[in-house]
């Protein structure tokens, strides 16, 4: 499990970079970099599936209830948003390019956040039941704001 | 009191027409001061706690500017559309008042249940000729509005439409003939990001495992359709 974090995390990586490039993009050029990002985020995808189905399986064998709990909602809320991702990338013949890149902000926003909740929470909930070293600070999942204490 | 008439006509929710008007800066999740004003006079006119702009699309209400929401349904900005009490507004074409929902069997139960609602006025919202929206108050309390109050709101929903107007125009929809499946597939991905944004807040901490929870709760339709 550890190996395929280190894989997703670079993989969040090169789909960042794509989606810097298709912003950067000019609206006429911007259908032509969707194609790559599509393939990547489609690919990242089954990786993930991939992961949630081992975490799935170590926070049973250790008995983590409130772990398969969260699981269980942000791997859904996850997998079913990434499916409406690329749902509209396969449905981009009948967008006029005027309306794409204000379209594609959504979409890269909702991507940022998929890789931002995995990050975050999923991440860090794998890493627990493993007995590897401690995650990276930014990799850290925050405290609710009833646990913070204030500066 | 007004009772939800056991005839009325739910299909229009998903007239083509009324949904391709929600398109563009109409969904965005962007705070919009012009309605986030109309909001916070609706609450103060009225004494209600919580005030809504909320766009009845295919699967949810989305709340394009509110006041007083839980922080959960502040994140979401949405709840389910069945759930809803504006989806009657938008239905009926017409203001709808409830002075208290606990004793009416023909509202939604969802919301009630989980978040105490009692009272409610809304006033349709309404954009390129389609009902959109209601411009709502709320409260946990039964109420009822005097004339005055109710004069003052439809005034702001007024108001609230002509905003939506302008953000709407300012998209240009029905000249550019987008295709039905291209809007269909962006509308999709727009009424599920309430979903993300619930995930997103949690892992950031803003939300705790209850709260998440609670508001998966109004938001169950969505989630379970999604998953199909």
């Amino acid at each position: 499990m550890l190996a395929l974090i280190d894989t997703l995390r670079q993989e969040h990586q090169r789909l960042r970079q794509l989606l810097g490039q298709c912003e950067a993009a000019a609206p006429s050029q911007l259908r032509g970099h969707l194609g790559p990002l599509r393939e990547t985020f489609l690919a990242l995808k089954s990786s993930k599936e991939r992961l949630y189905g081992e975490a799935d399986a170590v926070c049973r064998a250790d008995g983590d209830e409130n772990g398969l709990i969260v699981l269980g909602i942000l791997c859904r809320n996850t997998l079913v948003m990434s499916d409406a991702i690329l749902s509209f990338m396969a449905n981009l013949d009948g967008i006029p390019d005027a309306h794409l890149q204000p379209r594609f902000r959504t979409v890269a926003q909702a991507m940022r956040s998929v890789l931002d909740v995995e990050e975050r929470s999923l991440f860090p909930l794998c890493l627990r039941h493993t007995a590897a070293p401690p995650a990276p600070a930014d990799a850290r999942p925050v405290p609710h704001r009833s646990q913070r204490v204030a500066p | 009191m007004s009772r939800i008439p056991s005839t009325m006509d739910l299909s229009r929710l998903d007239s083509d027409a009324r949904l391709r008007v929600l398109d563009g800066p109409l969904m965005e999740r962007t705070p919009d001061p012009a309605l986030q004003a109309v909001v916070e006079e609706a609450a103060r006119t009225t004494d209600f706690p919580i005030a809504l702009v909320s766009l009845v699309g295919s699967r949810i209400q989305f709340f394009r500017a509110q006041v007083g929401l839980p922080p959960e349904l502040e994140a979401a900005r949405a709840t389910d559309r069945c759930s809803s009490f504006c989806q009657f507004v938008v239905a009926g074409e017409r203001p709808l008042q409830v002075e208290d929902a606990e004793g009416d069997p023909s509202l939604p139960r969802e919301l009630v249940e989980r978040y105490g609602i009692r009272a409610y006025f809304g006033f349709p919202l309404r954009v390129g000729g389609q009902t959109v929206g209601s411009l709502c108050v709320i409260d946990v309390r039964a109420r009822q509005l005097a004339a005055g109050s109710l004069e003052a709101l439809a005034r702001l929903a007024e108001r609230a439409s002509a905003r939506l107007e302008s953000l709407a125009s300012s998209w240009a929809f029905a000249s550019l003939g987008e295709g039905d499946r291209a809007h269909r597939a962006w509308l999709e991905l727009v009424e599920r990001q309430p979903l993300l944004s619930l995930s997103e807040q949690f892992s950031r901490g803003a939300l705790s495992l209850p709260e998440l929870q609670r508001a998966l709760g109004v938001l169950a339709h969505l989630s379970g359709e999604a998953e199909k």
